[in-house]
């Protein structure tokens, strides 16, 4: 005989506020089987969990029903209660009255029906609920991280601090990030190279971590604990174990004037190149797009005056799979492209140029070794406007969020500019200043009254070229209600922060989710931010959402004390929610092995007493089996069935309404 | 029809197979089972035979017996190869003794099969009276069409004659017998009959080789084949399958690649 207990949560005033949560549960105590219904104010607290500890030992139930919020949130905080009280965890099950009824109804007499009609629902599905065991699985303890910027970075030398293995894969020839561009950093305005660069040799030397740059990820299979990842190792043309990095080859390479993507275009470099002088790994790679050698078969002289013969004109992208227990996203930002705006010059006019185009000139180590010279004829500029949230803010042509580092960054610039240009102008277009941070809102009053920034709230119209080379910005003074003209040498957009491009393909080969813009989703913004709806992926950096180095750094060691933790046990509890194959009835035709995309769907021989092999039927690897339920969905005859969600618990569950 | 009787009669004289699954020389062309060399004088074959001869081969009694050897018209050819993609031929037991309009193309294995489906039948396409009749059917309105198949479904008495003529359907519990829970109610009547005529021709969508045996078996006379042919076009506009070609095809329902569109993700 079914002994079933309804708990009923108001949320504080989340559900009560909308839902009469008494007369819920006094509806449920009628329901047959139901032997008692409660109502709390916060029933996954203390009190709350030890009435249903309470009514489980006092009622000697056999099934519970929460009435609660998404079983997303606690779930798992009220099946530990029911386990603690003897009963088996897996047969308890929620219903979801806050996001599926109380949040997305007013009528409270409606609502109030439509909660007592899940409570009923899963009444009728917990009274067909089996108890359940869970899965223990091993761990691989090293973890992968994608992306070699501070985020990647400092997930990595945590993890291996933490004395466990890291492989750290950077797209790029070396890894440093955009971090490694920056010329100063906010709001102290310390050198990002000195604190940065001993980080990358850091990452690079330590004995837990091994680097793959120039490497991509290409598949991924298996799930937490047991990922197996395809690394594509790019052809680097430059044999790493021989080179000393000595530089004869960059210096001799005679295609010489390709733009150098690590100044923003402004500086040059080689077909064979590093893409600075601090790179980790210092080797070089050659560019196979722009190398004569390997596009015309002609030229070679890298090989001819490498002492140590590590020029390889032959080397292909080799596939390398790596094991790993947990995976943590780092792929970083780019800045949004300018060029939608016909109004800014659309990308055309030469001295309307980005912020990291600025960090490369205000740079020591940048194309005009901090100098800073306007891209066009390399004059000094004496006026340079800064236009914050380029393409942000803005959901007709740019993106509807705020980017959020570029209050801050524009401020240094102009604070920067100040510092090495006295008699220059620095004029500042904002919407508004958001400088939350520690420290911030000081820095950008700084910037203003001690560096002689001039603010303007309002935003340009228009950009135009005048034939003396000035640049003629027109905007607004919204505080002032008037329009302003202002000519100026130099214009700096802070373009919008927006993801990595192939960001959302490697999303889905992690089964990660993304926002409509493509940002990585955090599994819940508040209580679970680096972690992912894909068990054992974690998530570090403005792959995320735009994020500043601070912030950055606090959610890479977050992702990788994360990481620590999975690791700490050699096995994983996992749930039991897995395929299981009616070997009675399975006709072994097969849709159901290829469409597993676990791999955990695989051919059974049913054999007799002398192992003679009678018929061939499906069956499920518990191990590897996520419980996803494709294998029950594409099955015709119904021969598999998900524990926890049977066809006789859903077929219970709509009968019911 | 010679060729046909002395290649069958041969294979039977010579043990390669048990059985020779056909159609009989008298009037309807009904099935027929030939298991001793004499019999096969008996059989005949032209354009109106209507029966997909593969449907058998699902059938324990027929397992029971491999290896065989069936009569096959390139709609049966395409029946073999789409059974052997789905593993239920065991690896050479099955012969064809392809047929087509009245002549006799000779014996094949399963590769060959694919073979000659690949060489001589790469551009099989519907008959032509079929899609004028689908064509017919997409001119009326939704609501027309709702009554139009509610008026044919209402027909079924539930015979399951189509399921029993159907190559693609050999699982020993069919999901309509199935009834704890039951999903589909088994009394002729209109709900549980619509469910199951949709449910039948969905579970034939990238598996159907449009032969026609299910409407050739419907007592009542139901339009299955539009079916049928409907949910071929789709399947073949939208995800460019040809069942009953490749013997290594994955499901075309139960398959998926990274490459597929996710843009509905958003």
């Amino acid at each position: 005989m079914a002994r079933i207990g309804v708990f009923i949560c108001h949320c504080g005033e989340n559900i009560g506020r909308t839902v009469d949560c008494a007369a819920v549960s006094a509806a449920a105590a009628k329901m047959p089987g139901v032997v008692v219904g409660m109502d709390y104010k916060y029933m996954c607290s203390d009190p709350g969990q030890q009435m249903i500890r309470k009514a489980i030992i006092e009622q000697k139930l056999t099934g519970v029903v929460v009435g609660a919020c998404s079983p997303r949130m606690h779930e798992r905080t009220f099946r530990a209660a029911a386990a603690e009280a003897g009963l088996n965890p897996y047969l308890l099950e929620m219903a979801n009255l806050r996001e599926h009824c109380s949040w997305v109804h007013s009528n409270q007499a409606e609502a109030t029906q439509k909660a007592i009609d899940l409570v009923r629902v899963m009444v009728a599905k917990v009274r067909r609920n089996r108890p359940l065991r869970p899965i223990r699985v091993p761990v691989e303890p090293t973890a992968l991280v994608v992306g070699g910027g501070i985020a990647g970075i400092q997930a990595a030398l945590d993890i291996a601090a933490g004395g466990k293995k890291v492989v750290l894969v950077e797209s790029g020839p070396s890894i440093g990030g955009h971090m490694a561009r920056l010329s100063e950093t906010f709001p102290t305005l310390d050198c990002s190279q000195c604190i940065l660069t001993p980080r990358m040799v850091e990452a690079a030397s330590h004995p837990n971590i091994t680097l793959m740059t120039y490497s991509e990820v290409a598949s991924v299979e298996g799930f937490v604990g047991n990922f197996t990842v395809t690394i594509r190792r790019k052809a680097r043309y430059v044999d790493p174990a021989k080179c000393t990095g000595c530089g004869d080859c960059f210096n001799k390479c005679p295609i010489k004037k390709i733009p150098n993507e690590f100044d923003a275009g402004l500086g040059l470099r080689r077909a064979i190149y590093v893409p600075f002088p601090q790179a980790v790994p210092n080797k070089p790679v050659i560019d196979a797009a722009h190398c004569t050698m390997l596009q015309k078969g002609k030229c070679g002289l890298c090989a001819k005056v490498c002492p140590r013969g590590a020029i390889d004109y032959q080397d292909q992208d080799r596939l390398e799979k790596v094991k790993v227990g947990a995976v943590v996203l780092a792929t970083g930002f780019q800045l949004w492209d300018h060029a939608a705006y016909g109004e800014y010059g659309g990308g055309r006019l030469r001295d309307v140029i980005d912020g990291f185009a600025f960090e490369r000139l205000a740079s020591a180590s940048g194309p005009t070794a901090g100098l800073i010279k306007r891209p066009s004829d390399g004059k000094e500029p004496k006026t340079v406007v800064f236009l914050q949230c380029c393409g942000s803010r803005d959901d007709k042509v740019g993106k509807k969020y705020c980017s959020k580092i570029c209050c801050m960054y524009t401020a240094k610039h102009a604070m920067l500019y100040r510092h090495k240009v006295h008699d220059g102008r620095a004029v500042v277009f904002y919407m508004d200043v958001r400088a939350a941070g520690k420290g911030y809102e000081e820095f950008v009053r700084r910037a203003i009254e001690a560096d002689g920034a001039e603010y303007v709230r309002g935003r340009v119209s228009r950009i135009t070229r005048r034939r003396d080379g000035k640049l003629v910005v027109l905007g607004a003074d919204t505080l002032a209600g008037r329009p302003v003209t202002i000519d100026a040498d130099l214009v700096v957009l802070a373009d919008a922060v927006v993801p990595r491009p192939g960001s959302e393909k490697l999303a889905q080969l992690f089964g990660v989710g993304y926002d409509q813009d493509g940002f990585y989703s955090e599994a819940h913004p508040k209580l679970r931010p680096v972690e992912t709806a894909a068990a054992g992926v974690f998530l570090a950096g403005a792959c995320q959402a735009p994020k500043d180095i601070p912030e950055t750094v606090s959610q890479a060691s977050a992702a990788a004390a994360k990481v620590l933790g999975l690791f700490a046990k050699p096995e994983l509890e996992r749930e039991p929610v897995i395929a299981r194959v009616n070997r009675t009835t399975c006709a072994h035709c097969r849709a159901c092995i290829s469409a597993c995309p676990y791999g955990a769907a695989k051919d059974f021989d049913i054999v007799d007493r002398a192992g003679k092999v009678l018929r061939a039927v499906a069956d499920v690897n518990e191990g590897l089996c996520q419980g996803c339920g494709t294998c029950a969905s594409v099955c015709r005859s119904h021969s598999v069935d998900l524990d926890g969600f049977t066809d006789e618990q859903i077929h219970a569950e709509l009968n019911a309404l | 029809m010679k060729a046909l009787r002395e290649a069958a009669e041969k294979l039977l004289r010579e043990k390669r197979v048990s059985l020779v699954i056909g159609y009989e020389d008298r009037k309807g062309r009904p099935a027929f089972f030939a298991a001793k060399p004499e019999d096969c004088g008996r059989l005949a074959y032209d354009a109106s035979c209507r029966q997909n001869l593969a449907a058998y081969l699902g059938k324990p009694e027929i397992r029971a017996r491999l290896p065989v050897a069936v009569v096959a018209p390139p709609a049966v050819l395409r029946s073999i190869v789409v059974l052997t993609a789905e593993s239920q031929l065991p690896p050479g037991q099955v012969l064809a003794l392809a047929v087509d309009g009245d002549s006799f193309l000779g014996t094949f294995d399963a590769a060959g099969v694919a073979e000659l489906l690949r060489a001589k039948y790469s551009t099989l396409a519907p008959e032509p009276a079929l899609l004028e009749r689908v064509q017919g059917l997409l001119q009326k309105s939704p609501a027309e069409r709702a009554a139009f198949w509610e008026a044919e479904f209402s027909k079924c008495t539930r015979c399951y004659a189509c399921r029993a003529a159907c190559p693609g359907c050999y699982c020993s519990r069919c999901i309509v017998e199935k009834n704890a829970p039951q999903w589909i109610s088994t009394a002729a009547l209109g709900h549980g009959n619509y469910t199951w005529s949709v449910m039948r021709a969905f579970h034939q969508s990238g598996r159907c080789t449009l032969c026609g045996a299910c409407e050739a078996a419907c007592p009542q006379g139901l339009p299955l084949m539009l079916l049928n042919a409907v949910l071929d076009r789709e399947a073949l506009e939208e995800f460019g399958s040809r069942p009953g070609y490749d013997p290594e095809a994955k499901p075309l329902i139960g398959s998926w690649s990274a490459d597929d569109d996710h843009s509905y993700m958003r």
